[in-house]
Order: C-alpha cells, then structure tokens, then sequence
C-alpha cells in the first residue's frame, strides 16, 4: 500500500518539476524581452569623450526617517504612523519624494553651451497655481506667463537687484525678457500663494523631475561646483574635478534626513 | 541545457526589476522657499531694563505699488565700525502656539522676537502624523508630530525661517525672528511707524519683506538719551 501511495506523488513530483521547467523555459525567453523594455526606457547616455568629461547627478529623493506611510498610490492621503484614518483633500497631498518636480542643477562655472535661438521658459496659472515652482533660464530668455484665471493677476519677479511685473487679463499671456542673472522670487499682488522662484544664470542647467539624472556632458576639464535646488529640501552642493574622457556620477541626496535634529 | 535557461533567466529577471519603475511626473509642487539668511547674535551682560533709552519714529514710501504682504523694519544693534553686537537682554513675548490641524500652520506667518519660545502642537482630530523642520541659517529638524504631541523651539538667532512639513506638500509657514524687541511691523495702509524705548547707542535699520519687491534699506541710526531720531524710509526697486 505503501508503495502505491508514494507512485502518485512521484508521478507528481515529476509534474511539477516539468512544469518548472517549462516555466523557466517561458521565463528565460519573456525575461530578456522585459530587460529590453526596461533598458529603452531607462535613460542612456554617449560616452565621455577623449577631449572633454561629463557629470552625472542621480537624484535621490528620500522621504524623512521615520515615515512609511500609504504607497505612491495612496499619496493624496495623509500619512498617519498607525494609519488608523485616511483624510482626503488637496490640503493633505504628500511629498512624492520618487519623483519630485522642477529640480534645477546648476554648474555656475559651465558656461552654457551655444545653441540656437532659446526657446523661452513658460510658467501658466490657474486654478490650482502656478505650473511650476522653480524655472531655470539663461539671462536675455524669454518668460511668457500664461493667466488661465478668470481675473487680471499682476505678477511681479524680483531679484534684489533686477525685477519686472506683468498685469496679465484673463485667459492671456504676458512675455517679459529677463537679462540680469540672478535669483527672482516671483509672486502675485491679487493671491499671495501663486510664488515660483526663478534662477536665472549664466552656467549650465539642468531642469526636471528627480527620477532622472541631471547630465552634463562635453564639459571641459576643470573643477566645478553642482549646485542642486529642489522644492521645500535643503539644497545640495558639491564640488567635482572633471577630467578628460571620464564621467563623474554624484548622488545628490534630496532629503530633510540631513538636517541637524533638534532634541526633545 | 534547461538549467542554463534557467540561470539566463534569473539573471535577466534580476536586473529587469530595478528597472521596471514607472513613476508618475508633472505633479505640482509648491515653490522653494526663498530665505534671507539668519543672523547669529549674542544678548551680552547688558540690559534694556533701567538703561537710557530714546525713540525712532518714520515714514516708510515705496517708489511703485507696495504689496498686501507685510513688511518689518527693525533696529540691529553695532558698534562703532558697523558690525553686529551684542543685542542686551531683553523681555520676550510669551511663548508662540502654532496648531497643525487640517495639515496648516496656524499661524502661517509671525514675527518673533529673538529668544522666543514656538511650540508646534499635532492637534489634528485623527491619528495623523505631521513632521517640522526650518530651512535657511536656522536648519532643523524638530521631528515627527503624532496626534497629541508638541514641542518647543527656541529661536536665539534672527532673521527668516522657512518652516514647513516633510510629509505633506503644502504645509508651510514663513517667520521673521528680530533681533531684538525695536521693530515694527507694517502691514495694511499703515505708512508709519514709531519704536520707542530703544537703548542708547548705534544701530541699523533694516526692512525684511514678506514678499520681496523692493530693495531692502540698510540706515544707520544713533539712539541718544529722550532724543527722537526721525526716519523716511524709501523702498525702491
């Protein structure tokens, strides 16, 4: 009886072991095809060159110590340790520190590179606010600023040094040139939470969300300082000798972890 | 061979994974904050109480359409080459409460005087959590808040302080600690302003602007015993 009874399970034991197999096959065939999707959108840069060097920033937006919270999905809601309650509403939208926007590097020594015609910089309101936080620019670009509200706004940069002011009508956009660099808060006379700031410069920048790297490339040897600016987190500064033929990878940590802890 | 398909395999599955991350982009975030920095200052041996003291009075004017936002201008007390020295010891107001309910500051904007206390109370009526920290001269990070805790803050240096919550993106306050209790706040229509009772001795009148569209004065002052020294402050751009 015994032996009748482990026939099955051998014959079971088989089974499975061929149908893992058979999974394996299928997995060493759809795995590639899925390492090749992941490459193509993973970004890719050309190798340094042998008469110039490059910089790489990774950008790592790191949530404080301590907080777990809801996933990405559950971001609209508020973190609470014991998740016990979930308040909804724009007031409790959380930081997604996986892709934070309008990070700005800049390479204040890297003059920017000659291109074309720049193609201006636009920052729209409405509703909600303005499109963007931080705007980086080279001096004489153009800023249009688009109004999607339903009243005149008069937005006004100013830098300490250098200022303009736009009275944009409803559903209309406004075109300033900014040729003094500097760093311009920019807010708005009718609603005292439109603000945006404004780095205009004359080194290399490097614009976007935190999930991409800021890349540098063709750069001259020399040493350089990459200064990062993200939204509402310290920034970030580091100083980096290029050379020849090299690329240069920074991890540039977008984090309040950093910050002296008080005591309690 | 099959088990070199499977090593293929997990090999290739293990460097796909870190790969497949979709993330979401153009989600709105509220701007950097934009800081003056913050100033160490020492009280000293000295003190207001008891010392001579006198009065600055003045008018402040803007060279175009001045902002709803207010404005500060306050005395930095220096010595005789014009750098900043010890501010005395003086009485600070009580101790400032901020609530955090409905994932606000509130108050989202004061003006404190150095010394003071702030105590951030989490008095949300639900189980949530709230983190603060300061961003500009003043960086700190004052921990995580669960409902029902609070904590205190000295202020002993001045200037601008960011304040603002690392778990939601719109929690944000903004302080401007002064040096000292010789400042006046300028808000509304209010175009005067009179400081009274300030130690004799030299000093700079400085603005600090809520919302900077001027540039900000920078007017060196002498306090002399019952005098009245009297200011036209110009915002210009």
């Amino acid at each position: 009886m015994k032996q009748d009874g482990r026939k099955p399970r051998i014959r079971a034991a088989l089974g499975a072991v061929a149908v893992t197999r058979a999974g394996w096959r299928t997995l060493a065939i759809v795995a590639p095809v899925l390492l090749l999707c992941a490459c193509a959108g993973a970004p890719s840069y050309p190798d340094p060159q042998p008469g110039s060097g490059q910089i790489l920033v990774n950008l790592n937006g790191r949530a404080r110590d301590g907080v777990k919270g809801p996933a990405r999905e559950d971001e609209h809601g508020e973190y609470s340790i014991t998740r016990t309650s979930v308040e909804q509403g724009r007031d409790f939208e959380r930081v997604n520190y996986k892709a934070i926007s309008d990070v700005v590097v800049i390479l204040p020594e890297a003059a920017m590179p000659t291109r074309g015609p720049a193609s201006g910089v636009e920052l729209v309101a409405d509703d909600t606010g303005f499109s963007r936080s931080q705007l980086v620019m080279s001096p004489g670009t153009d800023l249009t600023i688009r109004n999607r509200r339903e009243a005149t706004l008069t937005i006004l940069g100013f830098s300490g040094a250098d200022f303009f002011e736009l009275a944009i009508k409803p559903g209309e956009a406004a075109l300033t040139r900014v040729t003094a660099a500097g760093t311009y808060e920019i807010s708005c006379d009718e609603d005292e939470s439109l603000t945006a700031t404004l780095f205009v410069t004359r080194g290399t920048y490097w614009t976007g969300t935190s999930d991409d790297g800021a890349f540098f490339d063709a750069l001259p040897t020399g040493e350089y300082t990459v200064e990062v600016y993200a939204p509402r987190l310290p920034s970030w500064t580091r100083k980096v000798a290029v050379t020849a033929g090299k690329r240069e990878v920074l991890n540039a940590g977008l984090t309040v972890n950093d910050l002296p802890k008080a005591k309690r | 061979m099959s088990r070199w398909f499977t090593v293929l395999a997990l090999l290739t599955a293990v460097a796909a994974l870190p790969l497949l991350v979709i993330s979401v982009r153009g989600e709105r975030h509220l701007p950097s904050p934009v800081w003056v920095k913050a100033a160490k200052a020492q009280s000293g041996d000295w003190k207001w109480s008891g010392a001579s003291t006198g009065t600055v009075k003045g008018k402040v004017s803007f060279s175009a359409k001045r902002p709803n936002q207010p404005m500060v201008v306050y005395l930095v007390r220096v010595d005789d080459t014009g750098t900043v020295t010890t501010q005395g010891q003086h009485a600070v107001p009580a101790e400032l409460k901020v609530s955090q309910k409905g994932a606000k500051f509130d108050p989202g904007f004061a003006v404190l005087t150095r010394g003071q206390d702030v105590t951030f109370e989490n008095d949300e009526e639900k189980e949530i959590s709230h983190n603060v920290y300061f961003l500009g001269d003043i960086e700190l990070d004052l921990g995580i808040f669960e409902q029902g805790t609070a904590a205190s803050h000295t202020f002993e240096d001045f200037g601008e302080v960011s304040v603002h919550c690392s778990i939601h993106k719109r929690m944000d306050a903004k302080f401007f600690v002064a040096p000292n209790p010789a400042y006046a706040l300028i808000e509304g229509d209010t175009e005067t302003f009179e400081i009274k009772g300030v130690p004799v001795g030299r000093y700079k009148l400085l603005s600090w602007q809520k919302q900077k569209r001027f540039k900000d004065v920078d007017m060196a002052v002498e306090i002399k015993d019952g005098a009245t020294v009297d200011l036209n402050v110009e915002m210009t751009r």
